[in-house]
């Protein structure tokens, strides 16, 4: 497995730039998810990593190796990349056997079957190697066309938006089994996703991408803890923000004094956690509860604040309030917030 | 960053030169007007009122003709339930499998007085309109069936009787359908030339024939041709214009399928035997009559000459043309597939004009290039070699096989790109990504997928190839007569019983794709996805 | 092996090199046996390669030198005449030729020869009109014929060169009163010379334009068919006869083979065959007409000027379209 680099990748459609100066590294056997809303180019980033789409400027190197550049297009045929689809476009005409065998067509009879069982065994799906894609379920479908895209042995594989075609309550099981799957295989691996929760999940690395620029690249905690804009705040993840005054490591904001990563002076924006604040019951309290969503292990709150704006907070779900209770906000001990812009 | 130039790659490439061979020779009939200097459009002025009158008279009447009865059927099998409909639905497709100059040729050697009652340009409008109102009726039927039952419900709760709705939304919604239905019977018309040439009816097709054979002047001949494909690019316009949106109404009906209502009494009468007395009249009443023919043609040795070998050679073109031409329907349409270029698609959009085209223009425009080149071949051929190859493409069944590829690619194209646009994209792409090239990927995933598609195109071509006329006489090279051929000299020296036995193989060998459409089109209009597994393979093995 | 079958076909369809290539413009049915008679004596491949004369003219000329085509039959005159005129043919001289053809039926170069005669004339239906009341070419344009007159569509060969020789004998505004005449009697157009006699024996018209020969198979197959035939302008020029012929193509490279096919044809004993079976007129003067036509007595003949038909032929199509013959 190698590692991927994108230099300054750009592609457009029309007046559409889809990707725009993307420059990304990929290390060997790392899990990267690609996160973006939709139309934001991640899938295109991904199609000009695969070679189904060639790059107007920047170059893309797969293993040191160019693959696309000013001067050099490999073919995506050549270029040893296993991709899994949404719609996992598994070959309707063959067995589960065959599929996974598919891109093993130039190696020997015997190396073939060996690496088409071997990786059969990998998904856990060797009992289901004389079916056709259309016996199978979503989750299956899923494994077999993780399992056809490994079975060659590729540099990278690439998974564009692996779940978003199967039940939730599959989702996350399988999200965990693919995960396994693919440090088992050892694979470098690049995944799209709009699902913030999935890539948080998932990812060793997220790229946050935005109207074809990528805006932060970070383990799932930076992005998470330390958006770096105030976009990033609000798309991964919920998140209230705040207008406050910096006093060095402190800063004071009209729910309370929350502790700066790095020290600040002035008028700056904070994005807050829902997590990074608590409530307890006073009747003259700053808040009023709006809403109440229960979500098991724990419970958002949607609170109006005395002076009119909306706070979200997320508490264990132990203590619950009431719709209408009122409550007084503050933040949690020792919680950190972020600057954005 | 600019707009990019559109890279051609060797696929793409190829595409695009084999759709500018297809398409050349027709592009190339307007310069007839530019080249040749002194003769113009005077020349054959003669000619042309009675042929845009009659041609436009044909248009008008074949239109309304098959509009009407194949609307009509449509309407009936579709929302009325009577005894035996469901065969009957599936007879009144067989009417295509009867060529019209068969017909024809049945009609003038019953009817009394030598036919003297259709030989005029009703008498053709009314054989046209039997059998061609199949394609109104295969594409209505079709509509009104994807149609969802609240869309006829709806009005009827507003207070609107069943009939009325029936009348006021299902065919309105049925439109693009049955326009369309009736813009491939109209180009059928118009590319005819056995059945207006027996009925003496003077339409665009004769009048390029007599133009040329008859007054001996190729150039304006060509240029009539040329006045009659822009005709016809008309009605193939309105044709992809009505089935564009054709597309989006059937994708928008949703929810539950129509329910017929119950006939009975006397309508149920009507409409069982209705249906069956036109199918006897054009489908059972020819074979009958042909048969019966044919078995004293051989009794008393009236034989064609040459029949056997006539058979054999039909049967050859059709094959081979079946190969060659799926086989370049399949190139273009790949090449498109994976190309971007808007030349390209273009080329192929041109390229498949041919099929509304007559059999005379499509010859009249290929004999001459081919001609040319031929000769500057065997020029070269002499020089080079010392060798005098003679008429290499001229002489042998290479221009015929270029003229049916010019003439039917459309046909196969339409039949193969249908079912290569249902395969996802996805799919390409994953067996890439899996090292497979291009062409791997066209034989290791698309011709398996393909394999109806390309049966149907194989057998649509095939048929069409087995009835061809007027190119195969104007090209078929030495010992090359065939079936169509000897049908049609036969009759036009009013030699029916001589013309029957090949007639009857024609229809019969006609019954196949009308069977295999029957059966393709017989499984329920379920969203049809290659996700659901191998498609049936009707006809595997009777092509390839 | 796609590949291979296509190569074995287009090789099958060349056709090879020793054998006649007749382009023949005579109909395929019922006259096979002299050519085949021929083939057998000689051991000789004959391929008949069968189209309307205009047709086959059309591809000699396309095909030009390269043709493979021997002999040229037509089954009129104009198209001997094009043929010459185009360079197509190539002059022979043979005694046997000279000696059973008349020279007023070959070309004086020897580039064609007659085949056979056929004589284009009035029929009438037996019950509805009696003998002698119609009798020229130009009374079938008498107003009494009005709805009565069937004519075969103007695309024949047969009328084309009738009306050409029109031309070329009378003039051009002769001809065309004529024409207008008979088309002001809204005459019934019909496929082919048999309809024309089906039509008057079924009632449909009372009389018509056919060659004799036509009749003469009728009457052959039935001798009751209520249709005569009347010879035209007797007291005139004569009967329009036109030539069915037969020459060498001039770049054949199998000459003598060619020349051998004319002379077998034109041996009284082929041109019986062609009396017998088609009831035409041989050109041979000793061999007699068929009985169904010798019936009908003898009669003055109009030998068509094939230099003069030819070269009106275009005008007399057009004409002919112009005025409304189908």
């Amino acid at each position: 497995m190698s590692e991927v680099r994108l230099t300054g990748v750009s592609r457009s459609f029309g007046s559409t730039r889809a990707v725009d100066g993307v420059s990304l590294q990929v290390h060997s056997g790392e899990l990267v998810a690609v996160l973006g809303p939709s139309g934001c180019g991640k899938t295109t980033l991904l199609r000009l990593i695969a070679g189904f789409e060639r790059p107007a400027a920047g170059s893309v190197s797969v293993g040191g190796v160019e693959m696309a550049g000013p001067e050099r297009f490999v073919p995506p045929d050549k270029r040893r990349i296993g991709m899994v689809f949404q719609d996992y476009a598994l070959f309707p005409h063959l067995t589960v056997r065959s599929n996974v065998a598919f891109g093993l067509a130039r190696r020997e009879r015997d190396e073939r079957e060996a690496l088409t069982r071997r990786t059969l065994e990998l998904v856990g799906l060797q009992h289901r190697a004389e079916c056709y894609p259309h016996e199978l379920s979503g989750g299956e479908r899923q494994r077999i066309a993780l399992a056809r895209a490994l079975a060659p042995e590729p540099e990278v594989v690439l998974l564009d938006e692996p779940f978003s075609n199967l039940d939730a309550t599959l989702r996350a099981g399988l999200r965990r089994e693919v995960e396994l799957i693919l440090k088992d295989a050892r694979a470098t691996a690049i995944l799209v996703t709009h699902d913030q929760e999935e890539a948080l999940s998932l990812a060793d690395r997220l790229a946050v991408m935005r109207d074809g620029r990528i805006v932060q690249v970070g383990t799932p905690e930076q992005v998470y803890g330390r958006p770096a804009s105030r976009w990033t705040a609000q798309f991964v993840g919920e998140v209230n923000m705040l207008l406050g005054v910096a006093r060095g490591d402190g800063v004071e904001t009209e729910l309370g004094v929350f502790d700066l990563p790095r020290p600040a002076r002035g008028e700056v924006h904070v994005a807050v956690r829902p997590e990074q604040l608590e409530l307890r019951p006073d009747s003259q309290g700053n808040a009023e509860v709006l809403e109440r969503e229960f979500r098991g292990h724990d419970v958002l709150y949607r609170l109006r604040h005395e002076n009119g704006r909306m706070v979200l907070v997320q508490l264990p779900s132990l203590e619950l309030y009431d719709v209408g209770a009122r409550v007084h906000v503050r933040p949690a001990p020792a919680a950190v917030t972020s600057l954005v812009d | 960053m600019g707009v990019r130039r559109t890279r051609l790659d060797g696929w793409a490439l190829a595409t695009l030169v084999a759709a500018l061979l297809v398409a050349g020779p027709l592009v190339a009939l307007p310069l007839s007007f530019v080249a040749g200097g002194g003769r113009s459009v005077t020349q054959f002025s003669g000619f042309l009122p009675d042929a845009v009158r009659n041609t436009a008279l044909l248009l008008v009447g074949v239109g309304a003709g098959t509009l009407v009865l194949g609307t009509g059927l449509a309407l009936l099998v579709s929302f009325c339930d009577f005894p035996g409909r469901a065969w009957i639905e599936w007879a009144l497709v067989l009417p295509l499998a009867v060529p019209g100059y068969v017909f024809t040729l049945f009609a003038l050697g019953t009817l009394p007085a030598g036919g003297a009652a259709i030989r005029s340009p009703l008498g053709a409008i009314a054989i046209f309109t039997v059998v061609l109102y199949p394609y109104v009726y295969l594409l209505g039927r079709a509509a009104f069936l994807s149609q969802s039952q609240a869309l006829i419900e709806a009005p009827r709760g507003l207070g609107m009787s069943s009939t009325r709705a029936v009348l006021r939304v299902a065919v309105p919604l049925a439109r693009p359908a049955i326009l369309g239905g009736t813009a491939l019977a109209l180009m059928e018309a118009l590319a005819d030339f056995g059945t207006v040439n027996l009925l003496g009816v003077h339409t665009f097709t004769d009048a390029i024939y007599r133009v040329w054979f008859i007054a001996f002047d190729r150039q304006a001949a060509m240029q009539l041709a040329a006045l009659l494909v822009s005709v016809t690019l008309t009605l193939l316009v309105l044709e992809r214009l009505a089935r564009g949106r054709a597309r989006y109404h059937q994708l928008a009906a949703r929810g539950q399928a129509i329910a017929a209502a119950r006939l009975r009494g006397p309508a149920a009468v009507g409409a069982v035997a209705g249906p069956l007395a036109l199918v006897g009249i054009v489908v059972i009443a020819p074979l009958a009559q042909l048969s019966t023919w044919a078995v004293r043609s051989i009794r008393d040795g009236l034989l064609a000459p040459e029949f056997a070998v006539a058979a054999r050679n039909s049967l050859l073109l059709a094959l081979m043309s079946a190969v060659l031409v799926g086989g370049v329907a399949l190139l273009l349409a790949y090449g498109l597939r994976g190309s971007r270029s808007r030349l390209t698609a273009g080329a192929v959009r041109v390229a498949t004009i041919g099929y509304g085209v007559p059999g005379s223009v499509v010859a009249v425009s290929v004999i001459v290039p081919l001609a040319w080149l031929d000769h500057r071949l065997d020029d070269a051929s002499n020089t080079v070699f010392g060798a005098d190859p003679g008429l290499i493409l001229t002489g042998t069944v290479i221009g015929l096989f270029a003229a049916y590829v010019v003439r039917f690619l459309a046909l196969a194209f339409q039949a193969v790109e249908t079912s290569l646009l249902r395969i996802p994209q996805d799919l390409d792409e994953a067996a890439r990504g899996l090292g497979a090239d291009r062409l791997e990927v066209l034989a290791r995933v698309h011709v398996p997928l393909l394999r109806a598609g390309l049966a149907t195109a194989a057998l649509l071509v095939f048929t069409e190839v087995m009835k061809e006329l007027p190119a195969t006489l104007l090209l078929r090279p030495l010992g090359g007569d065939t079936l169509a051929i000897a049908v049609w000299q036969a009759t036009s020296e009013s030699l029916f019983r001589t013309a029957a036995l090949p007639a009857l193989l024609i229809v019969l060998v006609g019954l196949l794709p009308v069977a295999l459409m029957i059966r393709l089109s017989g499984r329920r209009p379920a969203a049809i996805e290659p996700s659901e597994g191998p498609e049936p393979q009707p006809l595997a093995a009777t092509t390839m | 092996m796609v590949l291979a079958a296509f190569v074995a076909v287009v090789i099958a369809t060349s056709g090879s090199g020793d054998e006649l290539v007749i382009y023949t413009a005579r109909s395929h049915y019922g006259e096979e046996q002299p050519f085949k008679d021929y083939a057998s004596r000689t051991g000789r491949d004959l391929r008949l390669f069968g189209g309307s004369a205009s047709e086959l003219y059309e591809r000699l000329e396309s095909e030009g030198s390269r043709s493979k085509a021997d002999v040229l039959i037509t089954v009129d005159a104009a198209n001997l005449w094009r043929a010459k005129e185009a360079g197509l043919l190539q002059p022979v001289r043979s005694d046997a030729l000279d000696r059973e053809v008349p020279r007023d039926l070959r070309d004086p170069d020897g580039e064609w020869y007659g085949l056979t005669q056929r004589a284009r004339t009035i029929m009438r239906s037996t019950n509805r009109v009696k003998a002698g009341e119609v009798i020229t070419y130009e009374g079938l344009g008498d107003p009494r014929w009005k709805g009565r007159l069937c004519l075969r569509s103007g695309t024949s060969e047969y009328n084309g060169d009738f009306i050409a020789d029109r031309i070329a004998k009378d003039g051009r505004a002769a001809t065309e009163h004529m024409l207008r005449r008979w088309m002001a009697n809204d005459p019934k157009f019909l496929g082919s010379d048999i309809d024309v006699l089906d039509a008057i024996a079924e009632g449909r018209c009372d009389v018509g334009l056919a060659n004799s020969y036509y009749l003469g198979r009728e009457l052959a197959e039935d001798p009751s068919f209520p249709v005569a035939l009347e010879w035209a302008d007797q007291r005139g020029r004569g009967t329009h006869v036109n030539l069915s012929g037969i020459g060498v193509v001039r770049r054949t490279d199998q000459r003598s083979a060619a020349v051998g096919l004319l002379e077998f044809l034109e041996r009284p004993m082929e041109q019986r065959v062609f009396v017998r079976n088609n009831k035409e007129f041989p050109v041979a003067p000793e061999v007699r007409a068929a009985p169904e036509i010798a019936r009908f007595g003898p009669f003055k003949r109009d030998p068509i000027d094939v230099r003069g038909a030819g070269a009106h032929l275009e005008e007399a199509v057009r004409l002919m379209n112009d005025l409304g013959w189908e």
